[in-house]
């Protein structure tokens, strides 16, 4: 779609711990407007993988781009560098994230909690901010609740608002980690509609998700993932209908 | 009453928060150290107006400075720190019944040097009014009560095998005792037992006079000048009958004293101090209400005190603990390392010793010290009062606000970083508010304690709530109604900052986080 090639860059990417590999040299390549959902079994790597594009754990070997940003600091000294500090700082303006838990801040109103990054971190003044903000809820549905406090709203109203959030530094690409898991089953559509509106509008999204519907209705492509490798990346249709591997068959097996 | 040399400012507090350490002052200022706890009649409270000291050796000291030209500071402490105070340049002087022969022997190891006598006087044993006892000698197999560091009275009872020897801070306890049975008698200087013995009268002294006592200054060694001046003085006011004079109004002229003055031993003047004592403290003891009202300033003063020292001491505390907990869990290796090593240590030794080290111990070193640090380490009686109770309750402040810290989930840093926050943004945005919550209730509990903790300083010469209990009831012979008084103070300080806490808490309402 972009003439400059693809906006996410994953080569070889490696992590160790002390257990053993959690990601094994696996790379990817994601274009502008994709909405890519990761699955796999619990303890697979994928919300791994997923802190690792947000620079959020450091890497063993390879390389991330994103938009331009490359990351590839090893992390065999305990203090990570200056340089590495730097870019992921730069980075985690471009790449927003939604938690499995919200986090978002319980001493702030949801006006505040949206607010709080554009106005510490881009630096922008008060009242821009608070535009931002609004705009922002007003976008995910939840501007009425821009002065209620977090423990008020319900488990996807929070998760809006965490989405919001996230939006507000006007991010290139949006990483969702289990967005929906610890929902209301009644109200993961609400948030699942945001995601589909963000994807009409061209954001790059990757989602690591059990809701295998919407990984299958909304996806562009699905990673399969299993023990840190990635077994398949393909087609909604084609993973659903043929998997290639007898893994990814075996896992699917219990969702369809 | 002229001689009365008013007393002003009992309480230095900010008087002299710098060093007084090996200033050679001059002679315009007699700084003296006493007790005025357990001091009657040597130097206690005015029963009549309890703001105000009193004392036969109070108004020695009074015609003494007179005599020198000076003016005349007092300075409190208690009775075992009177000569540590002494060392650590408190004040210059000791008159308070020092008895010379006793310190004569440590005055080389003491560093100390002792003034001709002031007044001649003997140990007085007391019973019980209904005590078979007669005589001194008969003490062995009884039990007598003492005063503490009173090495003549230890002496004097030392020629008896199986007397069983207690030892008393003050004498109203010890008095306490005899009337409970507990003691057969006590044996105290003569002017304590004869007042005692002058408003309590289930008591009676025994007509049996033991050993000889006399009473002189003391100075450091070092100040053989002062030491010069008031030996003169004292020459001075023997010969001209003024000493003679406070003695008789006090009722203490005695035929040993009136022979070391070479004066007739009959008293020329009526004993106008004593008659008001006594009928001070038996109306006292029948108007009560009049003499709590009167207690009030005294205690208020001293409420003060605790005040200002408790909120000082808590709000260095509260800024040092909170460095402490943040560098226990962000800070690099050998920072953490060291910050828990603080906390550990400091946990672990009593405040008292803490106080008392820094109060009393640290300015040993000064003489080996250079000149700016030396000065530096000799703190005020205030000033080491809030460092010590500082030191101590930032280790407890730095594990509520760790406590607090660690309290705040992981995800809240996490998401506070994945929207761009450096480190310290996150946590200065994200996680102390948070934290801070948290934390208000254990924190208000530790400041109640810090208040509590402050009557430690009573060591260290600063008279804050609790010394002024000590004061008021020894000179009343009156723990009861007194320390109702004092708890009801220590009370009352203490609640609006349990309101505000409280208030606070609300305010912050922590039942808005039900973290899950």
């Amino acid at each position: 779609m972009d003439a400059r090639g693809p906006i996410i860059q994953v080569r070889n990417l490696s992590k160790y711990c002390q257990e053993g590999p959690i990601l094994k040299a696996v790379s990817v390549n994601i274009e502008q407007g994709d909405l890519v959902s990761i699955i796999g079994p619990s303890g697979c790597g994928k919300s791994t993988f997923l802190r690792c594009l947000n620079g959020m754990e450091s890497l063993d070997s390879g390389y991330i781009n994103i938009d331009g940003i490359s990351l590839s600091q090893k992390s065999s000294t305990r203090f990570l560098g200056r340089d590495f500090h730097q870019k992921t700082h730069a980075l985690r303006q471009h790449v927003g994230m939604v938690f499995q838990s919200f986090n978002l801040f319980p001493h702030k109103t949801l006006l505040q909690n949206v607010m709080l990054a554009p106005r510490i971190v881009q630096k922008k003044a008060s009242e821009e901010a608070e535009d931002i903000a609004l705009k922002f809820l007003d976008k995910v549905g939840l501007r009425h609740f821009a002065h209620r406090y977090p423990f008020t709203l319900s488990g996807g109203q929070q998760q809006r608002g965490a989405i919001a959030r996230a939006l507000a530094l006007s991010p290139k690409v949006m990483l969702y980690d289990e967005p929906t898991s610890s929902i209301d089953p009644a109200r993961v559509d609400e948030v699942l509609e945001v995601m589909r509106d963000l994807d009409k509008e061209g954001m790059t999204q990757m989602i690591v998700t059990h809701e295998m519907r919407f990984a299958r209705d909304a996806s562009d492509y699905i990673i399969y993932m299993e023990q840190g490798e990635f077994i398949e990346i393909s087609d909604e249709d084609e993973i659903f209908i043929a998997p290639k591997d007898e893994r990814t068959r075996q896992f699917l097996k219990h969702f369809m | 009453m002229s001689q009365f040399v008013r007393f002003t400012s009992l309480i230095h507090i900010f008087g002299i928060m710098g060093c007084v350490c090996g200033e050679t002052k001059p002679l315009k200022i007699l700084r003296w150290g006493a007790d005025v706890e357990s001091g009657v009649p040597n130097v206690f409270y005015d029963p009549q107006q309890p703001s105000k000291i009193t004392g036969f050796e109070y108004e020695i000291a009074a015609v003494l400075a007179t005599t020198m030209h000076a003016q005349l500071e007092f300075h409190a402490n208690d009775w075992e720190m009177l000569v540590p105070g002494l060392q650590r340049h408190e004040y210059d002087l000791l008159l308070n019944g020092i008895e010379r022969n006793t310190w004569q022997r440590f005055t080389d190891k003491a560093d100390i040097r002792l003034s001709i006598p002031y007044y001649i006087t003997h140990l007085q044993l007391v019973v019980a009014s209904s005590s078979p006892l007669k005589y001194f000698s008969e003490c062995e197999d009884k039990t007598i009560g003492i005063l503490k560091q009173s090495w003549h009275a230890e002496n004097a009872l030392k020629r008896f095998h199986n007397t069983q020897i207690v030892i008393y801070d003050d004498e109203v306890k010890a008095f306490a005792d005899l009337s409970n049975k507990r003691l057969d008698g006590v044996l105290l200087d003569y002017p304590e037992s004869f007042y005692y013995a002058a408003v309590d009268k289930s008591v009676r002294l025994i007509d049996d006079p033991i050993s000889r006592l006399e009473y002189a200054v003391m100075v450091r060694a070092e100040d053989a000048d002062l030491l010069e001046k008031i030996n003169k003085a004292l020459s001075t006011l023997i010969h001209n009958g003024q000493l003679r004079s406070v003695l008789e109004r006090w009722n203490l002229w005695n035929a040993a004293t009136a022979a070391y003055f070479h004066a007739t031993p009959t008293a020329n003047s009526p004993a106008i101090a004593f008659d008001q004592y006594v009928a001070t403290v038996q109306s006292n003891q029948k108007q009560w209400g009049h003499f709590y009202l009167q207690c009030l300033p005294i205690l208020g003063k001293a409420a003060w005190t605790t005040l200002k020292l408790s909120l000082t001491a808590m709000f260095f505390a509260m800024i040092a603990g909170f460095g402490l907990a943040v560098a226990r869990i962000y800070a690099i290796g050998p920072i953490r390392l060291l910050a828990t090593a603080y906390v550990e240590c400091v946990r672990g030794i009593p405040l008292l010793i803490q106080l008392l080290f820094i109060f009393y111990g640290l300015p040993t070193l000064s003489k080996h010290l250079p000149d700016p640090i030396s000065h530096w380490i000799c703190f005020s009686p205030f000033l080491a009062g809030v460092i010590a109770l500082a030191v101590n309750y930032s280790a407890y402040e730095c594990e509520i606000y760790r406590a607090g810290l660690l309290s705040v989930p992981r995800g809240q840093m996490e998401a506070a970083r994945a929207l761009g926050m450096s480190h310290t943004q996150a946590l200065w945005y994200v996680v102390f508010p948070q934290a801070i919550r948290m934390v208000i209730p254990p924190v208000t509990n530790d400041f109640i304690m810090l208040l509590q903790d402050s009557s430690l300083v009573s060591m260290i010469t600063i008279v804050e709530l609790t010394r002024a209990y000590q004061y008021l009831a020894a000179t009343n012979f009156n723990y009861f109604g007194t320390g109702l008084l004092v708890a009801g103070v220590y009370l009352v300080i203490g609640f609006p900052f349990v309101c505000l806490a409280r208030r606070c808490e609300n305010r912050c309402n922590l039942k808005k986080y039900p973290y899950k």
